[in-house]
């Protein structure tokens, strides 16, 4: 409790569980629609924007890390159906081309005299989310407020261009203009996330509420509901433990998202034992 | 003559008591404002994180932290600089915050081993060096933590 004496304890405690629960909303679409990867490979590409915001030195790398991130969940997301180049191959060649570039940016133009330090916090999260500033905070309080209205409004579109395009689209669904705002929440959501996890461990966070709660449940809204609380309490839990113990941030809430996972396939062979 | 080698000797006592006295008074425990020596390191580093980039609040406090002792002596102008380092949790990150000792030490280059496990007592106040700010803890009291 005297932890939260702290400013910066309560900004981390606020804002991971607003990154925690917006992507858990947005993980369950993804898993069904089988992007669960594309977390991964977006997080890569924020990181590239983020090394050429940090070359070219803008205060603000929000400024071109999100619209860099958007245009290529765009790009993924859209172009991936009709491409020649299909949906995983492309998420790897974008994933480890903008963390090469990114890195060898970092590299030629180094900023500071930590340059190990800067990629480590940036691909880990390390401390970041200990160490946001106000407006930062209110800037994801905005963002996660937006994403967390945006899919509640269009929850029944959402559901019927995740389970079923094709028919979506034969019914008179906009589903082009869905998956557009898909990629778009997913890009905010990367680009949030980068705080709190780092963005080599975002998929986690995307990926294990949801198949931890599909363990659990079968209709897609008790999975939503149940994925975005597991994702609160891990989030939370890991922040705390975190906090507590001394370990590093990321990776303990990806821990705790690991160790829920395990709980809800322990609990989903009980229950199948228990029917049989 | 013994009139005055007594009132001398008096005086040297005066002294010698009066300086006793203001050595015990020096040598006092620093009543701690933020104790950082029992907390996490998680936390630790954060906190001099924060400390660093808002040193307003804290400025005058005293200051208790835990780290690693560095070394640094400037080669232009031979000062010494006396750091404690907190590395965070993936100890990829550092940050050090400088210290002034109570008792500037006879020897620097042997006054501890580098990267001995420190706990540093001091009040928090800002310099300027070149035209740059810096925070640094002053009257600083070093004690050097026995192994685990």
């Amino acid at each position: 409790m005297t932890y939260l004496q702290f400013a910066y304890v309560r900004y981390a405690l606020i804002v991971g569980v607003l990154i925690a629960l917006c992507s858990s909303l947005l993980g369950v679409t993804l898993v069904l629609k089988r992007f669960s990867y594309i977390g991964d490979g977006l997080s890569h590409v924020a990181f590239g924007a983020m090394a050429v915001a940090g070359v070219l030195h803008l205060s603000n790398n929000m400024l071109l890390v999100l619209p860099v991130t958007m245009i290529c969940a765009i790009l993924l997301l859209r172009a991936g159906r009709n491409a020649r180049i299909k949906g995983d191959a492309a998420i790897a060649m974008i994933s480890v081309g903008a963390l090469a570039v990114g890195y060898l940016l970092l590299n030629i133009f180094k900023s500071s005299g930590n340059l190990a330090g800067d990629v480590c916090t940036t691909l880990f999260g390390s401390m970041s989310i200990l160490t946001l500033r106000p407006a930062e905070v209110w800037l994801c309080l905005g963002l996660s407020i937006a994403v967390i209205i945006l899919f509640l409004f269009f929850y029944n579109r959402i559901f019927a261009v995740t389970f079923d395009e094709d028919f979506a689209r034969a019914v008179g669904s906009k589903a082009d203009a869905y998956n557009l705002l898909i990629a778009t929440v997913i890009a905010v959501i990367i680009v949030l996330a980068m705080n709190l996890v780092g963005s080599l461990l975002i998929s986690a966070l995307i990926i294990f509420p949801a198949m931890s709660a599909m363990r659990l449940f079968k209709s897609f809204r008790s999975v939503t509901v149940c994925s975005a609380v597991l994702s609160v309490c891990c989030a939370l839990a890991g922040l705390l433990i975190s906090i507590l113990a001394g370990t590093p941030t990321g990776s303990t809430i990806v821990a705790a998202d690991i160790a829920a996972f395990l709980t809800c396939c322990g609990i989903a062979k009980l229950q199948r034992r228990t029917v049989s | 003559m013994k009139k005055r080698l007594a009132l001398l000797l008096a005086l040297c006592l005066a002294l010698a008591s009066l300086s006793a006295a203001f050595a015990e008074t020096a040598s006092e425990p620093l009543q701690v404002d933020l104790d950082l020596s029992e907390m996490s390191g998680t936390i630790v580093y954060a906190q001099i994180y924060n400390i660093q980039y808002d040193p307003g609040p804290y400025l005058g406090k005293v200051i208790r932290v835990r780290g690693y002792y560095s070394f640094y002596r400037e080669p232009t102008n031979d000062h010494v600089y006396y750091a404690c380092v907190i590395p965070d949790a993936t100890a990829c990150c550092m940050q050090g915050m400088e210290f002034v000792p109570f008792t500037e030490p006879e020897d620097p280059d042997h006054y501890l081993e580098d990267n001995a496990d420190i706990t540093v007592t001091g009040r928090l106040e800002i310099y300027v060096d070149n035209g740059t700010s810096y925070l640094h803890l002053v009257d600083a009291d070093v004690q050097q933590n026995p192994e685990a």
